[in-house]
């Protein structure tokens, strides 16, 4: 009997080890017809350079380069900077990989193709850089977000917010705050922009601005610029009295919606590397005809804390919610 | 102690010296996001919306890597107030709440995708549960506390809702392999792609074991050698829990729609010490569960209005594979001549030793529908009603105990007694039986005034079986201030007998009650959540519960067996800590305190085997760039015995782990190496009491200092 009982078990053990072995098959199967990798490994005609960073800071990269495929609707070539690389070898490597067009990611990339630029097609890409004499004749996507996106984020959140007011260093954000400008202007908004080159000064400007505001119609906006925010003595000052006081905080720093802001953007790398596409496609096909330029991020994802939402006294419908990439506090 | 202070004090100082600087790639996407882990938060899943306050707690598929867990019970030791101690019936886990402790553990849900993968005969995940692989789980939530007024039945002492990978979780392809002590290889693949416009991804895990090897110095049969001048014990010997895994998920995606499938199969798996609290090398178990839902979720299905809806299959089974040997070969046993069991009659012996050998199967439909609706100023309104229907369709059963279908009489009184098939007969341990359960509920959220929110709920069952549960939930939330949030909860849970508990016959000792009500327990919390720096948060809750109409087995009048009543109540009160402290962007460090008294009130007494304190602490540390070291430790400590059980109170211990990750190596690579228990210390889990001894006297010890290699190649 005790032998009938374990053959009847042994042979449904046989069948789990082969239904198995048809899983792992049928997965080989699939990674064979969808892997655009293993499918056209032979003819890549983009290459994509990017520095060797950490993980989770590498995961950025990957899906810029995963949104790039995707746009390119094929896969690209890996270049992965290891500090060696010289202009001419780098130029020597991408003709012998028959290399039609570079983009290249991150400071570590726009360094390393500074001089091939000059002599081949490339796109630039998840790298902070103001549209000015460093990219001249370059195209590429700065990863400063779009002014612009932000106010309209800011309308649909908000349709009271009358007032913007930013505090900020004109030698980084002159050309971001000059867009902002007519941003503002085309959502009816007033921005209220206060420079600064220093911390003593920023929190000097930031004492003033605090005292002014009285209600949620002005909107403090905290763009990605340390040299007029200190993470730690002037933000949580900030960010208290936004809440004491009722009145809206968004910033280009995703952390900052963690600590209490109410909106922040931030990119949406695997839109961004389709953008790159295309722009690395426009570059192909128009050669140097192609439009030097290098654009702000509009490519964004929205991350929104309810808690201060709520305090706010503002209410989202599911819809709204679903729109939402990312929302603070995590249950 | 001392040693383990040091070498933690050891790491946090290095670190302090030694922050790995970041380039300056690193350093603008950081200006970016704010923080690394910002990062991982930004370029993972989207976060789903909490469904009621609760105390939650969530565990990350990172989390699970850094602290090298293999098994999802390594990743639940982590959440406070939760220990998860260990079963006499082959070492399965008892999921132990804020001290609510039971052998059979019915008292915990257990979800997969929100989807309960308890069975109903036990109420609990089976006796072949044979342990979860998380490779492919993405994160698991943990509620403490009450969830009947979401969950329904079973979400009693707690919820382990554990969430699959999808293809946004996998991202391409990642195969790896592992090799450790005990015979430990594990294998794995998961593929997360686009295919014909679906969302498709694919995982299969593989895992064979021989098991850890501690050593039971004396079991049940050891006591019986003694009455009877035997010597059949195979104590002291080892435990066998050697078993082979696979597990296999696929998900599918499109718009609104989604469809999971899957199995999870136990093999060969052995399962010493037996129920019957006694070794036996031979006998195997295994269990599988065919799985697959269909869910709709359309966030715009009309202004204001989120419906979901979701359809799911669950197919389970619990088989014996070799025979178990409750007793061994050569143990003499007392017989009762009317039912062939353990009782008042003449010595027989057992040759080929007490032979059990039953099989269930088990199928699960379920249904529910919820709409979430946002068109109310300042209310928010989650209605929703579904249909379960649960059914142990087929028993099976080989034993040579009991009654013999063809003579009538005690099988093992006749001459030269056999294995005897009882399958389809009324010898069977219970017949096949089946329950349908429909519900609903309907839950607000009133914010009521500025930073203060009321949520109340109400939850509606009707059970074929044993009739109507109504259970509630409130929750007061108020938005104390800009870093910190108070909330103080109700709710009531219920737990619905099992089938063992309402319909067992036959068995050797414990017989069923049809006409037993749920359990129910009645939770109020109160909890804060505080963050007084940029990167320290610190949650803080107290909790005082009730629980009443305990299902226990009670002895029977004038009899040997004991029958399944709901008596007693436990009460128990506690506070749990938790702190989490981003020191720098490379090392984080985070720990939890609980504190739970149980008390037995009906016995007067510790309600027992649940640990008074347990300390736990960590550090994620990348020392290196690339390189990435975790140690981990938790204490256990005071655990006082069940009434009547004299034996010295359980020993406390000190459980540390060290897992040590390079990443990116040649770009697609990473390797890791984990030690477990580090500094092998002689750690034991509560055997059951007995009279006038517990028949494993000396407790059930958990592994020694063991090791592993892992290897992943992502590509």
């Amino acid at each position: 009997m005790n032998n009938i009982i374990t053959k009847c078990h042994a042979s449904a053990w046989m069948a789990v080890q082969s239904m198995f072995l048809r899983t792992l098959t049928y997965l080989l199967l699939v990674l064979t017809l969808v892997d655009p990798a293993v499918a056209n490994a032979s003819s890549p005609s983009v290459a994509v350079i990017y520095p060797e960073v950490r993980e989770p800071y590498r995961d950025v990269f990957m899906e810029i380069i995963r949104g790039i495929e995707t746009g390119l609707g094929e896969s690209v070539k890996h270049y992965v900077l290891d500090g060696d690389d010289t202009p001419a070898a780098l130029l020597e490597r991408v003709h012998d990989d028959h290399v039609d067009v570079v983009i290249s990611l991150g400071r570590a990339g726009l360094s390393a193709t500074k001089q091939l630029a000059e002599v081949f097609p490339v796109v630039i890409g998840a790298v902070l850089i103001s549209p000015g004499q460093e990219t001249k004749g370059q195209t590429g996507i700065t990863l400063t977000p779009d002014p612009e996106v932000f106010f309209a984020r800011l309308k649909s959140i908000v349709p009271t917010a009358k007032e913007v007011t930013v505090i900020f260093d004109p030698r980084q954000k002159a050309w971001e705050i000059e867009r902002a400008g007519k941003a503002a202007k085309m959502y009816g908004l007033i921005l209220n922009a206060f420079p600064t080159e220093d911390l003593r000064l920023s929190a000097e400007l930031y004492r003033k601005v605090l005292a002014q505001i009285k209600d949620g119609s002005i909107a403090v906006w905290l763009p990605q610029d340390n040299a007029a925010m200190d993470e730690q003595a002037l933000l949580p000052v900030v960010l208290q009295e936004a809440w004491e006081k009722n009145f809206i905080v968004f910033s280009g720093n995703l952390d900052h919606v963690r600590k209490g802001a109410l909106f922040s953007l931030y990119p949406d790398n695997f839109g961004m590397g389709r953008s790159l596409a295309v722009l690395a496609l426009d570059r192909l096909k128009n050669g140097s005809n192609s439009t030097s330029v290098i654009n702000p991020l509009r490519d964004l994802l929205l991350a929104v804390n309810l808690r201060t939402a709520e305090h706010l006294g503002l209410h989202f419908a599911s819809q709204d919610r679903q729109r939402f990439d990312l929302v603070f506090p995590t249950p | 102690m001392r040693k383990l202070y040091f070498f933690l004090m050891f790491y946090a100082v290095t670190a302090v010296a030694q922050d790995a600087p970041l380039s300056s790639d690193e350093a603008e996407l950081l200006q970016m996001y704010g923080a690394q882990e910002m990062i991982s938060v930004a370029t993972g899943v989207k976060q789903p919306v909490g469904k009621a306050p609760a105390v939650t707690s969530v565990i990350t598929a990172e989390d699970i890597k850094a602290i090298g867990a293999t098994d999802i019970d390594e990743a639940l030791e982590t959440v406070p107030g939760l220990h998860v101690a260990r079963s006499k019936d082959g070492y399965n886990p008892i999921y132990s709440f804020r001290g609510v402790s039971s052998e059979y553990n019915p008292q915990v849900l257990m979800l997969v995708n929100g989807i309960p993968i308890t069975n109903a005969y036990g109420g609990n995940r089976s006796n072949f549960w044979g342990g979860m692989p998380v490779q492919a789980i993405a994160r698991i939530e943990v509620v403490r506390g009450p969830g009947s007024a979401v969950y329904g039945a079973d979400a009693f002492a707690g919820v382990i809702n554990i969430i699959t990978k999808t293809k946004q979780d996998i991202k391409g392809t990642e195969v790896g392999g592992r090799v450790g002590s005990f015979g430990s290889y594990d294998g794995w693949a998961l593929h997360g792609d686009t295919w014909a416009g679906f969302d498709v991804a694919a995982m299969v895990e593989y895992h064979d074991t021989q098991g850890q090897n501690s050593i039971i110095e004396a079991d049940a049969q050891s006591s019986f050698d003694q009455r009877f001048g035997t010597h059949a014990s195979l104590a002291p010997g080892p435990v066998n829990l050697q078993r082979r895994n696979i597990d296999a998920r696929l998900d599918l995606s499109r718009d609104h729609w989604r469809f999971r499938g899957g199995l999870q199969s136990r093999g060969d798996q052995g399962a010493s010490p037996t129920s019957a609290q006694t070794l036996d090398p031979n006998g195997r178990g295994g269990s599988e569960r065919w799985n697959a839902d269909l869910n709709y979720d359309n966030p715009d299905f009309a202004k204001d209005w989120d419906v979901k809806a979701q359809i799911s299959y669950l197919d389970t089974s619990q088989v014996t594979e070799t025979n178990f040997a409750l007793f061994p070969p050569g143990a003499q046993l007392p017989i009762d001549p009317t039912t062939g069991l353990i009782g008042n009659g003449p010595l027989v012996t057992f040759p080929q030793g007490f032979i059990a050998a039953p099989s269930f199967y088990e199928r699960h439909a379920r249904f529910n529908t919820s709409a979430f609706y946002t068109g109310f100023d300042k209310h928010s309104l989650r209605v929703g009603t579904g249909f379960n229907y649960s059914s142990l369709y087929d028993v099976a059963a080989h034993k040579n105990s009991g009654i013999n279908p063809t003579t009538g009489t005690a099988n093992p009184l006749l001459p030269n007694f056999s294995i005897i098939d009882v399958t389809g007969t009324p010898y069977l341990p219970i017949q096949p039986v089946d329950r349908r359960n429909f519900f609903a509920f309907f839950q607000d959220e009133w914010r009521f005034m500025k930073d203060w929110a009321l949520t109340a709920g109400l939850r509606y069952d009707n059970y074929s079986d044993f009739g109507n549960t109504l259970n509630p939930r409130t929750a007061l939330v108020w938005e104390t201030r800009y870093d910190l949030t108070t909330k103080l909860m109700y709710g009531s849970a219920f737990r619905a007998p099992s089938f063992q508990e309402l319909y067992s016959i036959n068995n050797p000792v414990n017989r069923g009650n049809p006409s037993l009500k749920p359990e129910t327990m009645n939770t109020l919390e109160l909890a804060f959540d505080y963050r007084p720096r940029d990167k320290l948060r610190l949650g803080l809750n107290l909790f005082n519960y009730w629980w009443k109409d305990i299902i226990r087995f009670i002895p029977d009048a004038g009899a040997p067996t004991v029958t399944a009543q709901n008596t007693g109540l436990q009460t128990g009160y506690g506070t749990e800590l938790e702190a989490e402290w981003q020191a720098f962007d490379t090392l984080k460090l985070l720990g939890n305190y609980a504190y739970q008294k149980p008390r037995d009130t009906t016995l007067n007494h510790d309600s027992g085997n649940s640990p008074h304190h347990m300390v736990y602490v960590r550090a994620n540390w990348e020392f290196m760039p690339h390189w990435q070291i975790t140690p981990q430790a938790k204490w256990i400590i005071d655990r006082s015995r069940i009434a009547g059980d004299s034996r010295p109170a359980v020993a406390d211990y000190t459980w540390v782990d060290l897992t040590l990750r390079r990443k990116q190596l040649a770009e697609h690579w990473e390797v890791a190496f984990s030690v477990r228990n580090l500094f092998d210390v002689n750690a034991r889990e509560p055997s059951l009491a007995g009279r006038p001894t517990a028949a494993i006297p000396y407790d059930l010890p958990l592994a020694g200092r063991n090791f592993y290699g892992e290897v992943r190649l992502n590509f």
